[in-house]
């Protein structure tokens, strides 16, 4: 019998200062070292362009996997939102890692937020990452290519190269926010989004 | 209200004995025991109670073996003043064996030479963990604060009133800080010729408050009436006042009352009233301060009230308040089950009843109050003919006759009234608000303003429907307004309500509406009054709302009719004459989305679809800030609003963007990175709170 899976959600307790982060969405039967397939990652843009999201392979432990959401050459990066698409049934969620996560430089850990939401929309993760108040945790110049959060999946079955339910991909609507206030919210940067695959054998 | 016993006992009755002074004493009763002067001990045990009480004192135990005792007694110390408990033996709350059996006949049963009660109970006594039955003049009388707890009582009847009990505080209370409870007992086949089969209240007070809890009893199969309409087929309450000073207060929590019948007179002159529960204020002259509650608003208080009826008006409840000048009355029916009772007339569930005196030639006014709360009315019946008032659910009247505005108020509000029914009016509720500006025509006249507020009620499911098909009205509520004179106002406002699913044969499905305005002595004309708003109608058998064929909406008949949700009433949603536009005063036509328990889903459009100038009460945050239209419209079960903070329909992570650029900035000062959208809470500043509001809600979405 196979164990619940629990809406994985990850929430900042703001008000507690304190951030739940990678929270496993499932526990039990499925382990990552258990026998079975090996998952890869393959990104669709190894080297990412300047002013752009990129996912890129983070590390791989049996169906396990770890998928790097990275920001290259930002200016007055604040925060980000956006949708991952996957396909439920080749991948599983398990949640995000946001220990290497350069929001959380120079910043108390009420500073920052982070959710993930992958419950509520079927095959897509719900995904926020930001600081809060400009004022107090100002927007980041992202000089290089550095870890906005890492998102964790775990294939359930083998999936080819190039195979439909491996594929990831960036869903609408998404923006990365500068820290200024308008009218529909926060100021947008124009960034390129590249996602990738997972292949699993 | 009728007295049935005086409350002295005679010095004889209560002089045999003078026990020690000292520590108080047990005293034992065996049947196996010898009366005598020293009995009542575990070795010698006396043999009858009425022995064993005579040698009591006051805070003396009476404790009773098991077995029957056919005796009738007088339940007070021996001497002194003060009371006696008598109790079987080993007695504890939870004993459940009833073994010890005091048993009215051949000695005071209704056959016997002397018919009269099992047991008196006099001022500050108790009786407990008994069967007591066959009494010929009700089987247990308390008289004065007695308790009466734990008992079963069965088979008595009278030829007057309180077949099971009688209960008379009044001039038998004599310590201000005592209360009368009657709790814990069991109560089942007593008849009483005119009121109150199993228990009858005479509440009054005069120099010593009265109180009286009637709690966690279980009242079944018991019948009043026929030798006239009966007051309460299971328990008849009458408070009353002597004067300004004094005051009666009745609770009746926590009790099971099922299955009792209120019959008329025999006669056919008189009807019933209350199957299950019958209360009245002012029982004589209520000058001063009297309130009744069955239920209340705590968990566990609520009455379960069932299969109950009424061959007059009330099947499960009647409540009937008549305030005096000088007077402070009140009524509350709050968190009760009634279900499945039947008012023949009338009032299938509850039949409600106000009055407001002609206070022209008074000094004082009065303040009086019936609240109908929170109660869950389904399954009742109320099966009566064309002129009757019908209220499968609840029939209310609310008379005013020149009485200042103000006075007397009339709530019936937070009701869950589904699957009820009627051949008459108003399968879930029929309501009636009169006021007369000159009653006696004498062309004195006075501004009079009766009204009935019905407010966040759940009207769902009702069904008016006679043989005929041609005459029943209002399957979800019928609702009848009329003023008399020319400073006479009746009205009736409604607000808050879901009516859905209510079927009728002909005409208005969902709500009904008749008003009339007539002239005084003078020749000038009430003005009748109906107002609707903050209300979803939706989805009923016939007309959403209507006005009875002869009603036309004037300068005296006004019909109001702002922000409410109207749609898939197969008879049209509104009727004609209203002149109600979609898409004006706030009305609109759109699904509702009602789930099977009548919630509105998230998403639907009645949320925050109030009239912006009423309040959102107790809606929980995020509430938008606007009430949202129905039944859970301003409490605490209102859905609450999507916290979309950027208006795209979902919350995801540009809301929580959103908030975070705002984050920390407060309105006053004026912050320029303040975002009242941001600001969830309507608190002033963009915080944790508001982010919060957004991680409850994370990856909802409405199309």
């Amino acid at each position: 019998m196979t164990p619940s899976c629990f809406p994985i959600r990850v929430v900042a307790a703001i008000a507690a200062a304190a951030i739940s982060l990678a929270v496993p969405a499932c526990s039990g039967s499925s382990s990552p070292t258990s026998s079975g397939p090996v998952a890869h990652f393959t990104p669709d843009t190894p080297t990412p362009a300047d002013g752009s999201i990129t996912m890129l392979a983070g590390s791989s432990v049996g169906t396990a996997i770890s998928i790097r959401v990275t920001v290259t050459k930002v200016n007055t990066f604040f925060g980000a939102a956006f949708r991952v698409h996957y396909d439920p049934t080749s991948l599983l969620f398990r949640g995000i890692d946001t220990s290497s996560s350069f929001l959380t430089q120079g910043v108390t850990p009420g500073d920052v937020d982070f959710q993930a939401d992958a419950a509520s929309v079927g095959g897509e993760v719900i995904v926020v990452a930001t600081r809060l108040n400009p004022t107090v945790a100002p927007p980041v110049d992202v000089t290089a290519t550095s870890d906005l959060l890492t998102l964790q999946f775990q294939a359930r079955k083998a999936i080819a190269a190039g195979a439909a339910g491996g594929l990831l991909s960036f869903d609408d609507p998404k923006q990365v926010c500068d820290g200024t206030v308008v009218p529909s919210g926060c100021g947008s940067i124009a960034v390129t989004w590249s996602a990738g695959s997972v292949t699993a054998h | 209200m009728t007295s049935k016993f005086v409350a002295v006992a005679t010095a004889a009755a209560l002089a045999l004995y003078s026990g020690p002074a000292g520590a108080a004493a047990t005293i034992l009763v065996a049947t196996t025991g010898v009366d005598s002067a020293t009995c009542g001990t575990a070795p010698a045990p006396c043999k009858t109670i009425q022995f064993a009480l005579d040698k009591a004192a006051p805070g003396d135990a009476v404790d009773v073996r098991a077995g029957t005792y056919a005796e009738c007694i007088l339940v007070a110390p021996g001497t002194g003043v003060g009371g006696v408990l008598l109790e079987n033996e080993g007695f504890d709350t939870a004993q459940t064996t009833f073994a010890t059996v005091l048993d009215g006949t051949g000695v005071c049963d209704a056959a016997s030479a002397a018919p009269g009660p099992v047991a008196v109970v006099f001022d500050q006594s108790t009786i407990q963990g008994f069967t007591i039955k066959n009494g010929g003049d009700s089987v247990v009388v308390g008289l004065g604060a007695v308790t009466i707890a734990t008992n079963k009582i069965s088979a008595g009847s009278t030829t007057s009133i309180g077949g099971g009990i009688y209960l008379a505080t009044g001039a038998n209370l004599t310590d201000p800080a005592a209360k009368a409870r009657i709790a814990g007992n069991t109560i089942d086949s007593c008849t009483a010729d005119f009121d109150g089969g199993a228990l009858y209240v005479d509440a009054s007070a005069s120099g010593v408050p009265s109180v009286v809890e009637i709690d966690g009893n279980t009242i079944t199969t018991n019948t009043a009436g026929g030798a006239a309409g009966a007051f309460g087929g299971g328990i008849a309450v009458f408070t009353d006042t002597a004067s300004s000073t004094d005051v009666s207060t009745v609770t009746i929590t926590a009790n099971t009352i099922t299955g009792n019948t209120a019959k008329n007179a025999t006669s056919g002159t008189q009807f019933a009233y209350g199957g299950g529960i019958f209360v009245a204020t002012g029982g004589a002259s209520g000058l001063g301060a009297e309130s009744v509650t069955i239920g209340g608003s705590t968990a566990g208080t609520g009455n379960i009230i069932r299969g109950n009826g009424s061959e007059g008006l009330g099947g499960g409840v009647s409540v009937n308040l008549q305030p005096v000048p000088g007077a402070t009355h009140a009524i509350v029916v709050q968190g009760n089950a009634i279900t499945s009772n039947t008012g023949s007339k009338a009032g299938g569930g509850i039949h409600a009843f106000s009055t407001g005196t002609d206070l022209v030639a008074a000094a004082t006014g009065f303040a009086g109050s019936v609240d109908i709360e929170s109660n869950t009315l389904t399954g009742n019946h109320a099966p009566g003919g064309p002129t009757d008032f019908g209220g499968g659910g609840i029939f209310a009247e609310s008379y005013l006759f020149r009485t200042p505005s103000g006075v007397l108020s009339f709530e019936i509000a937070k009701n869950s009234i589904t699957a009820n029914d009627t051949t008459s009016f108003g399968g879930g509720a029929s309501l009636l608000v009169f006021a007369s500006d000159d009653p006696n025509s004498d062309g004195v006249t006075s501004a009079t303003d009766a009204t009935i507020g019905f407010t966040n009620n759940l009207l769902a499911k009702n069904v008016a429907h006679d043989a005929t098909g041609l005459q029943a009205r209002g399957g979800g509520a019928y609702q009848y307004v009329e003023a008399s004179g020319g400073q006479a106002t009746a009205s009736l406002d409604n607000g808050l309500l879901t009516v859905a699913q209510n079927t009728t044969d002909v005409g208005e499905a969902g709500l009904a509406w008749d008003a009339v305005s007539s002239s005084n002595s003078l020749s000038t004309d009430g003005h009748a009054h109906v107002s609707l708003t903050n209300s979803i109608v939706s989805a009923n058998e016939g007309v959403g709302v209507g006005l009875g064929g002869s009603v036309f909406p004037g300068p005296l008949l006004s019909f109001d009719i702002s922000y409410d949700d109207s749609l898939g009433n197969t008879g049209g949603d509104w009727d004609p004459k209203l002149g109600v536009a979609t898409g004006t005063n706030g009305v609109i036509a759109v699904d509702p989305a009602l789930d099977s328990f009548f919630t509105p889903s998230r998403c639907s459009p009645t949320i925050d679809a109030g009239d912006p100038a009423t309040p959102v009460g107790q809606e929980l945050l995020p509430n938008g800030n606007r009430i949202n239209l129905g039944h859970l419209g301003g409490t605490v079960s209102a859905v609450r609003t999507l916290p979309d903070v950027n208006g795209d329909g979902q919350v995801d992570g540009l809301d929580v963007l959103a908030i975070a650029v705002s984050f920390g900035a407060t309105s006053l000062p004026p912050d320029p990175r303040f975002s009242a959208a941001a600001d969830r809470d309507l608190d002033g500043d963009v915080d944790g709170d508001d982010l919060s509001y957004v991680a409850a809600f994370f990856g909802q979405a409405c199309p």
